[in-house]
């Protein structure tokens, strides 16, 4: 019979207890059906999923969405409130790194105690240690306490550990990306070589790159339930257009007192201001560093474009005053007083922050500084590969080359 | 049996010795104190019965004859103390396993009940030269120790099944357990004979499974004799059904694990 997962109707609801002698009772008596738990947090809701064998699925969602339960439904780590669950395999689940790390005892016998924990003998633990010392690349330290470790050695040596398992049903949960640049990409190598091993990978990832690489099917999750399942080229791409959409609208949200617009004199108007970022066509107030970045400026004009300018004005939202330039009406068309301006950053130095963006139309001939129209909105500059311990303000783009 | 298997069996070994190892772990005597403390504590009860309160036991003149009276009885609750907290600890302790493994948690109560084997064992082999120098002999009695170990664990390990249980969800059980036991300690013939208490006592001291495992204890090893028979059933009984009703429960319960710890 070929490995499979199958679920039908599963879900999953975590009891909401006044109290912890009422979070007791309700554990105990969970299985004498559902009204024990009504009123519950329900994490997974009547969940149907069938993995076949050479099936690689790949699990996202919001923060909150069941991922991380449904995974610890099916690796057999917590129970469903209701449904079956048939599972014809063997499960190895790798959750988080490192547990049962003993900090007074040696790297070596550190590796023992994870073999009893995985309930091996000690002969089975003796074939793989010396392949897993030299994974680790921890050297003499391997003999130390892992007390004296640094936070990269230990995650090196407990990544290490899990490096030679065969897996018939693997489950993982989240980025396992540790120890330096190096180690990580070895780590990166080999978590793939694994996965290629386990005939069913489930896999619970928040790096979108990693779904696609290593999965050949992807499942959407939110509100404990299947929203999306197909190919994780399409799954990825429809996951991420939705929660930059609600990411864009909540920021929009937060920041209302900044967007805005207002004209002070009569005929003077700024229609729309549009972000896009890199190649994008549709606009996004959620703009990537280090890409290319396009401003358009769309308004009305009062008067003939002679006498004066528009101005865009770049903030931080702390005040700081990032960028600022002026643009004479006099070097773009106007025809009929219509005005469209189109900035370009390319790329766009700016750190990842939140910023205001305030275009102003100004009259040279008017005393004084006050815009005739004047429009403000908030964006937010992203970068999916933060430099590790800061956040610079500029990405500039620099050269580097060798000096002999 | 009780749905385990021979994989769970070598699981639970393994669990063992790690909780003997992380009892004794990172002090630098290590395990030389799972025996000077247990001959500390069987000293200072010597010291303060037979030298101060001067207690002597009916037909035995000695104070040694007291203090081997003494030890056959507060050994074995060395170990169950050890073994109640240990297993009552066991999930809340292993919390990391238990979120991140697929594991049968049920045997995290079993292995650390089985650490008070350790006080037993150290309490048992320093009473021996004991018994010897106050001319006592050791009789083919002792043979029995293993069955009065197997029920007195069997007992330790009901317990734990619950303790363990509730205690992930109601920590304050923590709180109250060293004073709990204490009084069930005191409350139990163990520091003085069961004659000695009131009769009606005596009554409801019958059905108090630690006094018949002490009792079974002494029998063996002062009194030269069987223990009794009904006494080690009763308890082997009433460790059976709070066994396999802690189990049931635990089973039950531990799908919520992840959420309460």
């Amino acid at each position: 019979m070929s490995l499979h997962v199958h679920l039908e109707g599963v879900s999953k609801v975590f009891p909401l207890g006044a109290s912890a002698t009422g979070e007791l009772v309700a554990a105990m008596s969970a299985d004498r059906g559902q009204d024990a738990l009504a009123g519950g947090k329900v994490a997974v809701d009547q969940l149907n999923l069938t993995i076949s064998e050479g099936e690689r699925l790949g699990i996202v969602g919001r923060n909150g969405a069941g991922k991380s339960t449904l995974l610890h439904i099916i690796a057999g780590i917590s129970d469903p409130s209701s449904g079956v669950i048939r599972i014809n395999g063997k499960v190895t689940s790798i959750m988080t790194l490192g547990v049962g790390l003993r900090e007074d005892l040696s790297g070596r016998e550190n590796i023992y105690v994870d073999g009893e924990i995985q309930g091996k003998s000690r002969a089975e633990v003796d074939e793989v240690i010396d392949r897993v010392i030299e994974f680790s690349e921890l050297g003499k330290f391997i003999d130390y306490p892992v007390r004296t470790y640094s936070t990269g050695m230990k995650a090196r040596l407990a990544f290490s550990m899990i490096t030679h398992i065969e897996p018939e049903i693997l489950i993982i949960d989240e980025a396992l990306s540790v120890g330096d640049a190096s180690f990580s990409a070895k780590a990166t190598a080999r978590i793939l070589d694994i996965c290629a091993r386990g005939k069913i990978v489930i896999l619970v990832s928040h790096g979108m790159q990693s779904i696609r690489d290593i999965c050949n099917r992807c499942i959407y999750l939110k509100d404990g339930r299947v929203v999306m399942d197909g190919s994780p080229e399409d799954v990825t791409k429809a996951y991420i257009d939705e929660v930059r959409g609600e990411d864009e609208a909540a920021l929009m949200e937060r920041f209302s007192a900044h967007v805005g617009s207002r004209s002070r004199k009569a005929g003077y108007e700024i229609r729309r201001v549009s972000l896009f970022s890199g190649s994008n066509r549709v606009e996004s107030v959620r703009v990537e560093a280090r890409e290319r970045l396009r401003i358009q400026v769309v308004g009305r004009l009062g008067a003939p474009s002679g006498h004066g300018f528009c101005r865009v004005r770049i903030v931080r939202l702390d005040d700081l005053l990032v960028f600022q330039q002026d643009f004479r009406f006099a070097d773009f068309p106007c025809p009929g007083g219509e005005i469209g301006i189109e900035i370009e950053f390319d790329p766009l130095a700016l750190g990842a922050a939140i910023y205001r963006l305030d275009a102003l139309l100004l009259d040279t001939r008017e005393e004084g500084t006050q815009p005739c129209s004047e429009h403000s909105t908030v964006f937010e500059i992203f970068t999916l590969t933060p430099p590790a311990g800061g956040r610079p303000m500029l990405y500039y783009p620099v050269t580097a080359a060798a000096q002999p | 049996m009780f749905g385990f298997n021979r994989y769970d069996i070598r699981l639970m070994i393994n669990l063992f010795k790690m909780n003997v190892r992380d009892r004794y772990l990172g002090s630098s005597l290590g395990s030389v104190w799972a025996i000077v403390n247990p001959i500390f504590m069987l000293a200072l009860f010597t010291y303060i019965f037979g030298f101060v309160f001067k207690i002597r036991l009916p037909g035995a003149e000695t104070t040694l004859a007291y203090v081997i009276w003494l030890i056959s009885g507060y050994g074995p609750w060395l170990a169950n103390t050890e073994a109640i907290t240990g297993a009552a600890n066991s999930v809340v302790g292993a919390s990391g396993l238990v979120k991140n493994m697929a594991f049968k948690t049920e045997l995290l109560p079993i292995a650390g009940a089985l650490v008070g084997v350790i006080n037993l064992a150290v309490s048992l082999v320093f009473l021996m030269p004991l018994l010897v120098w106050a001319g006592s002999p050791i009789t083919w009695h002792v043979m029995f120790l293993p069955v009065v170990m197997l029920v007195h664990f069997s007992w330790l390990i009901a317990l734990g099944m619950w303790l363990s249980v509730i205690v992930v969800f109601i920590r304050d059980v923590l709180q109250i357990l060293p004073t709990l036991l204490t009084a069930i300690l005191f409350l139990s013939p163990i520091f003085y004979p069961f004659e000695s208490m009131p009769a009606f006592i005596q009554q409801v001291s019958s059905a108090n499974p630690f006094y018949h495992v002490s009792e079974a204890y002494r029998a063996i090893l002062i009194g030269k004799h069987l223990p009794s028979s009904s006494g080690l059933l009763f308890v082997s009984v009433v460790s059976l059904v709070i066994f396999y009703f802690g189990l049931a429960a635990f089973r039950r319960a531990k799908g919520y694990f992840d959420s309460a710890l």
